[in-house]
């Protein structure tokens, strides 16, 4: 099969080696791709292809203050940062078993309330993939991420005389 | 083969049944949720949306043919080598994460615990799974290397 590899007991070159991996790497790479071409046009999750589509929208402290309809908060920080402070009324999701937590907010949640989720910082992601997963777990359209996180509200809150 | 040679087998082979089911199983979570996936990717804001939706669909097929692949001797060598190549690339992007100290969770096994506690020991379990590929991979070599020395060349389409 591999040329370099003769009777007389010399070791198969490194280079053989190297080209045989390549070769059978090329052949994984592309199996993978079909599952993932089918995926990309009929997966009932696949993701959007701009930004704006896979994200949950972000909203301003400012605008969420003028907002006539309830708002619901959701924490989807730590335990131990929510117990430290949080907006109030907010919900943590993080505080007790992930089944409680839904529970709760499917509890406190009614029609025609928006809910904002938040984490730490404009770094933390936690607030968007929380609000993804209630989007598409509860069905819930409303669903909004505080600009900012807790910091921004946190940074709004002192400014106020 | 003598029963030292048994016993190294037998660890390749526990060492590729481990390497090969993690990769599977954390290549099936994800390619049930791409769309979980790709906000996780997004996470940790190294690469443009349409990238990030592309890798999001390919990436847990990938790991699920590597980790197949890993079981059939004529693709182990290529299997063995790009998952050791992926364990690196995820190494790097989980180190990034942690050294920017962004609040996300590494996405390798679907939704999880976000933070740089979280970052530092899925970094420390992609750095494992890079030696263990890496281990595989140099005997598996090793292996290859030594069809030549002991028997004559193999009859075509015939692999170890």
């Amino acid at each position: 099969m591999n040329t370099s590899a003769n009777a007389g007991g010399e070791v198969i070159g490194a280079k053989a080696v190297f080209v045989r991996a390549a070769r059978q790497a090329g052949l994984i790479l592309l199996i993978a791709l079909i599952p993932a071409a089918i995926a990309a046009v009929f997966h009932p999750r696949r993701p959007g292809w701009s930004r704006e589509q896979a994200m949950i929208p972000e909203v301003e402290w400012t605008v969420v203050r003028q907002w006539r309809e309830p708002v619901l908060w959701v924490d989807a920080r730590s335990a131990a940062a929510y117990a430290r402070g949080h907006v109030p009324g907010a919900l943590s999701l993080l505080s007790g078993p992930g089944d409680e937590a839904m529970a709760a907010l499917v509890a406190a949640w009614h029609p025609g309330t928006m809910l904002v989720v938040y984490c730490d910082s404009p770094r933390c992601d936690a607030a968007q993939s929380a609000a993804g997963r209630l989007r598409r777990e509860l069905g819930i359209e409303e669903v909004y991420v505080l600009k900012g996180g807790w910091s921004a509200w946190i940074g709004a809150q002192t400014q106020k005389p | 083969m003598d029963r030292g040679a048994n016993a190294e087998t037998m660890m390749a082979l526990v060492g590729r049944a481990i390497l090969g089911a993690v990769f599977v199983y954390a290549g099936a979570l994800k390619a049930l949720d791409p769309a979980a996936f790709a906000a996780a990717v997004d996470g940790y804001r190294l690469l443009p949306s349409p990238v990030v939706a592309a890798l999001a669909l390919y990436l847990p097929w990938l790991e699920i043919a590597c980790g197949l692949g890993l079981f059939w001797p004529p693709t182990r060598l290529g299997a063995l080598s790009l998952l050791f190549a992926l364990c690196l690339v995820f190494a790097v992007a989980i180190a990034s994460a942690w050294i920017r100290d962004l609040d996300i969770s590494c996405g390798c096994f679907g939704a999880g615990a976000t933070g740089a506690a979280a970052l530092r020991r899925s970094l420390l379990r992609a750095i494992a799974l890079a030696f263990l590929s890496a281990g595989l991979l140099w005997r598996e070599q090793v292996a290859r290397a030594g069809e030549g020395t002991r028997f004559p060349p193999p009859a075509p389409g015939e692999d170890s």
